[in-house]
């Protein structure tokens, strides 16, 4: 850090000419909410956007937007509004237990895409180079900058792995870049596409490289090392003391300083998410071995990741994680081939969605598309269970202290990328407040970039930026919606 | 003298006393959160506030250190004890030795008594005894006997002198001769200081040491970005920025080590030059290692002129009165203009390619009058002499294709000094060499450094001997040191 004087004396908060710098006291990072514990984030992607039908007058109805009482229309207020007085739709039902857990982010853009001079390969790239990236595509269906998930991973430096990605699907593949004519949403650059495991061995090594030893002599172990290094630090805290009694106010000030920084360091030790870690061996992944793929593995794998994401963020590991979730085989929701003429169900999606869709009455199409949401939905909720099922070392649950970003590719089943259905879970040690349906101001041309939201994300999790993928489109870290 | 707490060591610092501690034994480098720098030192004591990451930073460091010195232990305590009695002895002898190094003094026998009982204690608690070895050498690089210069004497005691003198000028901890110049009192007399001193600077150590108060003085960090604009300078490449960085360095260090002068400094008429820097300097010199050669008296006169510092002090295509003249009140002249106010446009005037102007007369049109001018008739009268180095501190005098005019104008001068008009850099070198707010300038910035305060702590009572001294060496920045190192200032903390 490069200051001048007087910009010290500024970031001091202390005016004029003289400064007593040594007087300032050391301010530990213990202070209400105990921040000992890490803040966590972990995007959730799907790959179909909702259903939304759009009616003449340009107002959409989707599944997704909650029923929320006397909710004003977002092109009447000029600042976001909340309630948390909503109630689910029929696509979120299975999240009906985590309702206070929840919080929809309804009217953001994604502008970006729209303004990007290089144009898509297909309408679905045109979402996922933007999703998660937000800047100038470097090709058609290659995305031009870092995704937020890799922003935020590359300014983490205190876990063994910066992030972690899966990709849960009925094989053990990995997501192939541009193989089913989609582009990778995760990017650690312009046109640096960051691979995304989907073998659960991978990511198992790739978390543990040297195995997992969860016998009682290994527990008993790493306790003794904790208490060591807390006995090294005591050590060196009291050497501070006993000098501070043998020297001048000034000087006892700075070393009382440096002592409360030790102790405090020394206190941190014991909490940390390593009381909450339960390092699984590898038999972990034994639920994917020897299925076919199919729904059964699809589901296996499911599971399978989400506990080693579960893992990894409890026993601090890394601190961002994605959760690709690609689309479940046929029978995971009741959809069968050719249904009601439809080619495969990507088919139905888009009759059911846009301005005049001709499945949109039909029962059937209404229901087996609501199915395929609900059952992502039920993929959600057994990841909030199991953020929730770790007790951490001040008795907060790891899903206190992590955001859920349920996003996607798209925003509609019609292709359509304004009003994304941000989804979140989660309070991310306090700096969201959950239970809420928030609504962001918009106009006729449109709502707040997307890109903002990310700034925000970005902000909470520590990245010092004011800009987010396309410098142009951003005004700023979004306000108004996290508490 | 303002008062002031206790130094902790630097970054630089703290890297390399524990390298220098556990020699030969090798420990991975440690590099922790960067110091926060006040007017471009690195080491001044009151803003040295202990972070919450630099206390995380130097447990992990310590861990890190310790595990890998210890990868050996008999290499290291120089015992293999079989029994826990044994241990006992082991123990004391190594913390005793290690201890005194780390905490740069000889341990009284209580601290000793402490570290082995430490020891003990973590032997009993389940550590074998290389693990009890290293959590000890961890708890020590962790005390603030090892990472502050703890300075209890008035005056200084002779080890607290010692590290002193160390830290000045060799930037890291003192050595076997030091240490025992501090035990056997030498280092309690003016004149052993003086011995030791010239002993120090004689030294291959000195030279990063002194390079690092030259850096920051200079502000030699404005090379370590340079980017120039490809299009308008097609030879300047990478290769041509470390060779400049070299080149400066190398200019300096040859003047400090060699005929010592601030005069020297100021109007010497050699440079470092390579292949990639000959055509800067309008010399013929093929060879890919700088030479030191003679440049054109006319052209070129001191660090003011020095390619680098040009080339430092200027933007991508366009080089800059501003900064140029900045750095010569601020540095210099230990005159800083004013901040500039936040509410200006700070970008350089854009070219108008269709009205060429000279970049002084960009400037001039854009400076030199209304509210700006108040503080930059005073910059850039000093800056528009150094009107014929372009961007990259070439010699040029046509400026878009018109004649370069590098006359220029002090403001501040006082009786006798500086006053008056100035024509062109080499002019202006001479004259800053001869000045006596010059001297007392460099004076300023050398007592600044060696106490770790800011310019502003230092009072004329302090600072006036030390010029008087400087000026009857004639203006010698060894001899600046040397009665630096014995005056009272350094020799008392204030607090």
């Amino acid at each position: 850090m490069i200051i001048s004087r007087r910009n010290l004396v500024q970031l001091l908060g202390l005016a004029g000419a003289s400064y007593a710098m040594s007087s300032l006291p050391f301010v530990p990072l213990a202070r209400a909410g105990n921040p000992t514990i890490p803040k966590r984030i972990v995007f959730f992607y799907t790959e179909q956007g909702t259903r939304r039908v759009r009616q003449s007058d340009g107002t959409i109805v989707t599944d997704w937007t909650p029923t929320v009482p006397n909710a004003p229309s977002p092109l009447s207020i000029e600042q976001p509004w909340s309630s948390s007085n909503f109630t689910l739709g029929p696509t979120h039902q299975p999240l009906t237990q985590f309702q206070n857990q929840l919080l929809f982010l309804d009217g953001l853009d994604m502008i970006s895409a729209n303004v990007d001079p290089t144009p898509p390969d297909n309408s679905h790239i045109a979402g996922t180079t933007h999703a998660l990236i937000a800047a100038n595509r470097k090709t058609g269906s290659v995305a031009g900058g870092a995704s937020i998930d890799q922003l935020i991973a590359q300014t983490i430096t205190t876990t063994a792995l910066a992030s972690l990605e899966a990709f849960a699907s009925a094989d053990s593949y990995p997501y192939e870049a541009g193989g089913s004519g989609l582009s990778a949403p995760l990017y650690s650059g312009p046109g640096a596409v960051v691979p995304i495991q989907g073998n659960p061995m991978t990511i198992y090594q790739r978390m543990f490289p040297n195995g997992v030893d969860s016998s009682a002599a290994a527990k008993a172990a790493a306790a003794l090392k904790i208490k060591q290094q807390q006995s090294v630090l005591e050590h060196a805290a009291t050497d501070f003391s006993s000098l501070s009694s043998r020297v001048g106010k000034l000087d006892a000030t700075r070393l009382a300083s440096h002592a409360a920084a030790i102790r405090d360091l020394e206190s941190r030790l014991a909490l940390g998410p390593n009381a909450a870690c339960a390092e699984p061996d590898a038999t972990v992944i034994d639920p994917v071995k020897g299925l076919e793929p199919g729904s059964a593995s699809y589901s296996a794998h499911m599971d399978v990741f989400q506990r080693l994401i579960q893992v990894a963020l409890a026993c601090d590991l890394t601190r961002v994680a994605t959760l690709y979730v690609s689309q479940p085989p046929d029978d995971l929701f009741g959809y069968q081939a050719n249904m009601l003429g439809t080619g495969d169900f990507h088919d139905m999606v888009h009759k059911t969605s846009g301005p005049t869709p001709p499945l949109d009455g039909d029962p059937i199409a209404l229901g087996v598309v609501r199915a395929y949401h609900a059952y992502h939905a039920t993929q959600f909720a057994n990841f909030l269970k199991l953020l929730q099922g770790i007790t951490e070392s001040d008795g907060t649950t790891l899903l206190d202290n992590t955001l859920v970003v349920w996003c996607g590719q798209i925003a509609g089943g019609d292709h359509s990328l304004d009003r994304l259905p941000y989804l979140l879970a989660g309070k991310m040690g306090g700096a969201v407040t959950p239970a809420r349906y928030v609504m962001m101001p918009r106009t006729p041309n449109g709502g707040p970039a997307h890109n903002d939201f990310f700034v925000s994300l970005a902000n909470m999790m520590g990245v010092a930026t004011s800009t987010f993928g396309n410098p142009s489109v951003c005004k700023g870290a979004l306000t108004g919606w996290a508490t | 003298l303002a008062a002031s707490p206790f130094a902790r060591l630097t970054n630089s610092q703290y890297a390399a006393t524990l390298r220098d501690l556990f020699a030969p034994i090798a420990i991975p480098d440690q590099v922790p959160p960067p110091d926060i720098s006040v007017d471009g030192f690195d080491n001044v004591a009151s803003a040295q506030v202990p972070s919450a990451a630099l206390i995380a930073a130097y447990q992990t460091s310590a861990v890190a250190v310790a595990t890998a010195a210890t990868q050996d232990p008999a290499a290291l305590v120089g015992c293999s004890p079989r029994t826990i009695v044994d241990e006992r002895a082991c123990a004391s002898r190594f913390l005793g030795t290690f201890g005194a190094k780390a905490y740069r003094r000889p341990l009284t026998s209580a601290e000793l008594a402490d570290l082995v009982a430490f020891h003990s204690t973590m032997r009993a608690g389940g550590a074998d005894f290389p693990t009890s070895i290293t959590l000890t050498i961890e708890t020590i690089l962790q005390s603030p006997n090892f990472l502050y210069r703890i300075e209890i004497g008035t005056p200084l005691s002779p080890y607290e002198m010692a590290s002193r003198l160390s830290y000045l000028l060799w930037n890291t901890m003192p050595d076997d001769a030091l240490f025992a110049a501090a035990a056997d009192g030498t280092l309690a007399t003016t004149d052993g200081i003086e011995t030791q001193a010239r002993r120090m600077l004689a030294d291959p150590r000195a030279h990063a040491a002194i390079m690092h108060f030259h850096s920051q003085w200079l502000e030699l960090d404005k090379m370590s970005t340079l980017v120039k604009d490809p299009k308008t300078f097609p030879t300047f490449t990478a290769s041509t920025v470390t060779s400049l960085q070299q080149s400066t360095s190398s200019y300096i260090d040859d003047i400090f080590f060699g005929d010592g002068t601030l005069t020297a400094l100021l109007t010497d008429d050699h440079a470092f030059v390579n292949a990639d820097l000959a055509a800067i300097y309008g010399v013929a010199v093929t060879s890919k290692t700088l030479k030191k050669v003679a440049v054109d008296p006319t052209k070129r006169a001191g660090i003011v002129t020095n390619a680098g510092m040009l080339a430092g002090f200027a933007h991508t295509t366009q080089d800059s009165p501003v900064l140029r003249g900045v750095f010569v009140l601020d540095r210099l002249l230990c005159s800083a203009p004013p901040p500039r106010p936040t509410d200006v446009n700070t970008s350089p005037p854009a070219p108008n390619p269709n009205v060429p102007q000279t970049t002084r007369d960009e400037f001039a049109t854009q400076h030199e009058q209304g509210a700006c001018a108040g503080c930059h008739h005073v910059i850039d009268g000093i800056g528009f002499g150094f009107e014929n180095y372009d961007a990259i501190g070439a010699w040029r005098t046509t400026d878009n294709g018109l004649p370069v005019d590098s006359s220029g104008w002090f403001v501040t001068g006082t009786a006798g000094e500086l006053q008056g008009t100035f024509d062109g850099a080499v002019d202006l070198a001479h004259e800053l060499a001869a000045s006596p707010t010059v001297h007392a300038c460099v004076a300023r910035q050398w007592l600044r450094y060696a106490l770790g305060v800011d310019a502003a702590s230092i009072d004329t009572t302090t600072l006036e001997p030390l010029v008087s001294a400087f000026e009857s060496s004639n203006l010698n920045m060894r001899e600046l040191v040397v009665a630096l190192v014995k005056s009272d200032a350094f020799r008392r903390r204030s607090r």
